[in-house]
């Protein structure tokens, strides 16, 4: 054997025993929808939520039993999507990032970061990891963006990406194409003026930047009213956003208008808030915007752009993008054409269009939606997409002032919740092509919880009781429930590791207002026995 | 030892670089019994019994001199964002008097000197008083 295939060889076995020691590849990730593992935080680029993998059935599900449980030691928000992929699967509390084996919950590395400064106030959070080249990249609340190796956990870079100052946190898991790590800061009601921006995968230098709220003389400045209502006026980026890998389109969720419910300092439409927007990925350029809810009054953010799909509908094929609001209304809008070929109720509305008054006016959704940060599973082979959804209804009141506080929420109003004896949660199945409604799950309380489907005609989703539901996704009965203490609100996925099918499951706290279970930040690995 | 520092004797330190400020306490410590009282029924459940936080923001300690103490938030600012935005789940459902107890017991839990008169809901005081460490 000559040298140069003596390094081969030993290149290979050590790719074999430590997985794919720099994956995974920019080509790995386009083919995301069709791996067994789970690689971004919405399983592919296109944000579709289903794996296919069918050795959990109806059937069988009711025999899943827990495997392994992993504790974070984390009373913050559980709202992690992970990621499996090279034999680990990686998991965020506020502070710490980990690496565990997707099949035992054994720790292989836990990396802690430690704030640098000031920390953004209010909505203290953190959703995840990015993976690519054997890189992770997450966000922190101090407004730092940080890459880990992968396989050890060590600091690789750390840039001052977002200004605390200035109430940005990054809280999303980035999006990594090509050399580029696509983020931008959440913060809405906290006094953001909402941008994202790309930056080198290599070093975390800036690429560049678009603001979703317009500077003078950008595009959409004219929505606003006076130049001052655009300094403090949100737009917050708190979902990863979709990318469509055929033509580079990014399509981006952009959260409300500030202050949420004292609309008179920003007469207008208010661009780009409760938008999609798509940019080109590589250079950041506007291609073209939807507006969900213009002049929103209501907090009613459009945190869902996915997923993307190409289906038949009225017998031409149209790629799509679905769009859900915390309005309660689900759309699905041409891609090309960027018609709008239908929008469902998902949850309750009542008052929708009526802005908040002084006396106060009953709505629904209330303040917490309609549907919050969880993306419908789509299941191509049911032609159907599943969504949670929120109804929580109450009293919008507007103030007789809109006054900013620094690290307070900025929102000139108020809102008052019905009783959470009556507040309730929606998993509505639709036809994808169509709307039409196929099936209903009610839940004693809001749904939040990531939803995936599966080709053994699953659904795996959980509650803000606790409860994990494994549900035939054919008609929405529950098949297998498993009740682990702390809410379920974040990640839940599924993957195969050595050809055996597992689902795991991010539970923990919810943020106090949601009133949902108390826990530590736990991952819990279910499988069949 | 934390303390208020009035805007005006803020410029009057800008300008001529004066000394401190009042400190003359801007509740009574029988205001800020009721405001205990009207704390635990209606704050406690997320801010703590000690107001501590978790799961919402906390009262006191460091947090609260990271949140509030900077030299940039009045006491109306305080008591605006409370009357405003508290409850959480009836936002101003108390009574301005009510408010005003609970802001008495806050600055009381974080050492603020009590006096004789009461806190006055959007009192000239309120507006004057600047929150910050000493």
């Amino acid at each position: 054997m000559d040298k140069a295939r003596i390094w081969l060889v030993a290149v290979s076995t050590l790719l074999a025993c430590n997985g794919h020691a720099a994956g995974p590849t920019q080509e790995e990730l386009n083919q995301a929808g069709s791996s067994t593992e789970w690689l971004l935080p919405n399983h592919d680029y296109a944000g579709v939520r289903y794996v296919n993998l069918d050795q959990i059935t109806p059937e069988n599900a009711a025999s899943l039993r827990p495997v392994c449980a992993f504790q974070g030691a984390d009373l913050n928000r559980a709202l992690n999507n992970p990621i499996v992929y090279g034999g680990a699967m990686y998991v965020t509390t506020l502070y710490s990032t980990i690496a565990l084996d997707p099949a035992t919950c054994k720790v292989k590395w836990r990396h802690e970061w430690k704030p640098k400064g000031k920390e953004a106030n209010g909505s203290i959070k953190n959703r995840g990891v990015a993976i690519k080249d054997g890189k992770l990249v997450r966000g922190a609340q101090d407004g730092w963006m940080f890459a880990l190796d992968a396989q050890t956990g060590k600091l690789l870079w750390e840039v001052k990406a977002a200004n605390a100052e200035k109430y940005e946190a990054l809280s999303i898991n980035p999006l990594l194409f090509e050399d580029l790590v696509i983020i931008g800061p959440s913060g809405s009601e906290f006094g953001v003026k909402g941008w994202i921006g790309a930056f080198k995968l290599e070093d975390g230098s800036p690429v560049w930047r678009f603001n979703t709220v317009p500077d003078d003389g950008e595009p959409g400045a004219e929505t606003w009213g006076e130049a001052d209502s655009r300094l403090k006026g949100g737009g917050g980026i708190w979902t990863t956003p979709a990318l469509d890998i055929a033509n580079g389109h990014l399509y981006v969720a952009v959260g409300n208008p500030a202050p949420d419910m004292f609309a008179n300092l920003r007469p207008g439409t208010n661009l780009y808030t409760n938008s999609i927007v798509v940019l080109d990925v590589r250079t950041g350029a506007l291609l073209w915007h939807k507006q969900a809810v213009p002049h929103d009054t209501h907090d009613w953010d459009m945190p869902v752009t996915a997923p993307l799909f190409t289906a038949s509908i009225g017998g031409e094929q149209h790629d799509v993008v679905t769009m859900a609001a915390k309005d309660g209304l689900m759309r699905l809008v041409d891609r090309n054409s960027r018609e709008e070929f239908y929008s469902v109720a998902v949850a309750t509305r009542t008052n929708a269009d009526l802005e908040p008054t002084e006396e106060g006016v009953y709505t629904c959704p209330g303040l917490v939606g309609g549907v919050e940060w969880s993306v419908p599973a789509y299941s191509p082979k049911l032609d159907m997409m599943v969504v949670p959804a929120v109804d929580w209804c109450g009293v919008f009141k507007k103030e007789e002032e809109a006054r900013f506080v620094a690290g307070q929420q900025f929102l000139g109003g108020s809102f008052t919740w019905d009783p959470v004896e009556k507040s309730s949660g929606w998993l509505t199945a639709v036809r994808a092509t169509t709307g039409e409604e196929l099936w209903k799950y009610h839940s004693s309380r809001p749904m939040l919880a990531s939803v995936t489907a599966t080709a053994g005609d699953m659904l795996f989703t959980g509650e803000l009781t606790g409860d994990f539901l494994a549900m035939d996704a054919r008609n929405g009965n529950v098949v297998y429930r498993y009740t682990g203490g702390g809410s379920i609100v974040g990640g839940v996925i599924s993957y195969a590791v050595d050809g055996k099918q597992y689902v795991a499951v991010v539970s923990g706290m919810a943020a106090g207002f949601w009133l949902g279970m108390p826990g530590s930040m736990t991952m819990t690995v279910f499988a069949l026995p | 030892m934390l303390r208020f520092q009035t805007l005006f004797s803020a410029v009057l330190f800008c300008l001529t670089v004066s000394t401190a400020a009042a400190d003359d306490g801007l509740y009574s410590a029988a205001q800020a019994a009721r405001g205990e009282e009207t704390y635990q029924q209606h704050c406690a459940l997320c801010h703590g019994a000690r107001l501590q936080g978790t799961p919402a923001a906390p009262l006191t300690g460091e947090a609260f001199r990271g949140r509030w103490e900077d030299g940039k938030h009045t006491l109306d600012d305080l008591y605006y964002i409370i009357r405003s935005l508290m409850p959480n789940n009836a936002p101003g459902s108390l009574s301005k008097a009510q408010y005003a107890d609970v802001v008495a017991y806050i600055l009381k839990v974080n050492n603020y000197p009590a006096g004789e008169a009461e806190l006055v809901p959007k009192a000239a005081a309120m507006k004057a008083a600047v929150l910050q460490p000493h």
